[in-house]
């Protein structure tokens, strides 16, 4: 993205009053869908959504930005209210999925092998990468939540906003996980 | 003003984060410089926070391109859902309709389905260059179908009474693939039934246009694969048995907030 786009995707994000002059709200809904895409993508896997059910719930999350925008309603901490839109959408529609196991085969996002030549040092990182998300993946829905939107540059009332819950429970949240992620660091 | 008590957990991670205000931070950071148990507790977080933030942008694995040339679409069709799909009728009504067309020993190719009957609807195009087809605005293209064109439809489909919210009117090659105003190129498609639905169709249509559009493929060759059978197109072009879960779901109740 360039630097021009960049600016006007972060203007958008952090703006309380109306939108940018000069654009329409579907491109305003455009801008933030490209700029946001990968980063629900990966959220929604991390709630167990198969890749082609989280793309289906990204698009619908920006129907109902657009829905939202073509309103009028309220557009501070926007980033905060896609992901909230995104975790309700996606955990309904993995209740469904529940229900007829036979759609959900995929696996959820995993860790990526490394991409080094030496095998020692691959089979290294690789354990400690594994590590890593054993100690993630063990961690209570709401922590993953948290930690991994932080991973994803939200800030915390970004966070708070998209889980529903205080700032002070996002900030403690992460101290918990990080607490836990320094004992693996460590051993 | 440094803080006369430890810092806990939460107000470490806060600081880290730059989530305090100024004054609040130079505070706590004074506090760090005097007491080495929160200095410890807060390397230890921050190294923490920094091995995670680099386990996970290692472990990030490339997303799969954005469809914005979908969503624009599907917020066409949201802002104007009455201009392409006119003519809807219950499921009830529609069984009933079948059963009619039964009695009438009508061949069952004559029924309102996921493909048209090609001798009723071969599928006819406009004679456009492809520059004119690139050209076409958004609003050609979720165009209503006229009227009496739909009438002429439905009664070359033996479709007596169509009810509102049964169907949906449908180009077999879209306007905005070249396709033509004119029954040739039009047919009952049952709303939302079965899995190959005008939302699909829609999907299809978009990918080739943009295809279309930017030279990899033909508009004739195009226009006649939508002619010839849409579906095999659909599987061709997306390398799938079925229509894709972005493509088959379509959003339409009321917005959740
Ligand atoms: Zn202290």
């Amino acid at each position: 993205m360039s630097s021009d786009a960049w600016q006007l995707v972060s203007s958008l994000l952090n703006r309380t009053s109306s939108g940018a002059p000069g654009l329409t709200i579907e491109d305003e809904v455009t801008l933030l869908y490209r700029e946001l895409h990968a980063s629900l993508l990966r959220y929604l896997a991390s709630l167990g959504l198969p890749a082609a059910e989280a793309e289906d719930i990204v698009q619908e999350t920006f129907l109902h930005l657009f829905e939202h925008l073509r309103r009028q309603k309220p557009r501070h901490n926007l980033r905060g209210w896609l992901f909230r839109v995104a975790r309700n959408l996606g955990r309904k529609r993995a209740a469904l999925l529940r229900r007829s196991p036979i759609d959900a085969v995929d696996d959820p996002a995993s860790l990526r092998c490394h991409s080094t030549t030496d095998p020692e040092e691959m089979a290294a990182w690789n354990r400690r990468q594994a590590h890593l998300a054993n100690v993630v993946q063990a961690l209570p829905e709401r922590d993953r939540s948290c930690l991994l939107l932080r991973a994803e540059g939200l800030r915390y009332r970004e966070i708070a906003e998209a889980l529903d819950i205080s700032l002070g429970t996002v900030a403690s949240s992460l101290a918990r996980s990080l607490g836990k992620l320094d004992t693996v660091n460590r051993s | 003003m440094p803080s006369d008590r430890h810092l806990r957990d939460e107000e470490l991670m806060l600081l880290i984060d730059g989530e305090v205000s100024a004054a609040v931070s130079a505070a706590w950071l004074a506090h760090l410089r005097d007491c080495s148990s929160c200095r410890l507790h807060h390397q230890a977080l921050t190294s923490a926070l920094r091995h995670f933030l680099d386990g996970y942008q290692d472990s990030v694995t490339p997303s799969p391109p954005p469809e914005a040339a979908l969503l624009r679409r599907r917020m066409a069709v949201q802002a104007h859902p009455s201009r392409r799909s006119i003519y809807m009728v219950p499921a009830a009504a529609l069984f009933l309709l079948l059963a009619a067309g039964l009695w009438w020993g009508l061949p069952s190719r004559s029924f309102a389905g996921a493909l048209p009957d090609s001798r009723l609807t071969p599928g006819y195009a406009r004679a456009l260059s492809k520059a004119e087809v690139c050209g076409i605005t958004a609003d050609d293209d979720t165009r209503a179908v006229p009227v009496e064109l739909a009438r002429r439809v439905f009664r070359e489909y033996r479709i007596d009474r169509p009810r509102p919210r049964a169907y949906e009117m449908d180009y077999l090659i879209s306007p905005a693939l070249g396709g033509a105003d004119d029954v040739r190129n039009l047919w009952p498609q049952p709303y939302n039934e079965g899995v190959w639905n005008s939302r699909v169709k829609d999907a299809l249509e978009d990918h080739l246009r943009e295809q279309v559009c930017d030279g990899s493929l033909e508009l004739a060759r195009v226009q006649s694969e939508l002619a010839r059978d849409w579906i095999a197109a659909y599987k061709s072009h997306f390398h799938t048995g079925e229509p894709l879960a972005a493509h088959r779901r379509f959003v339409k109740d009321l917005p959740w907030e």
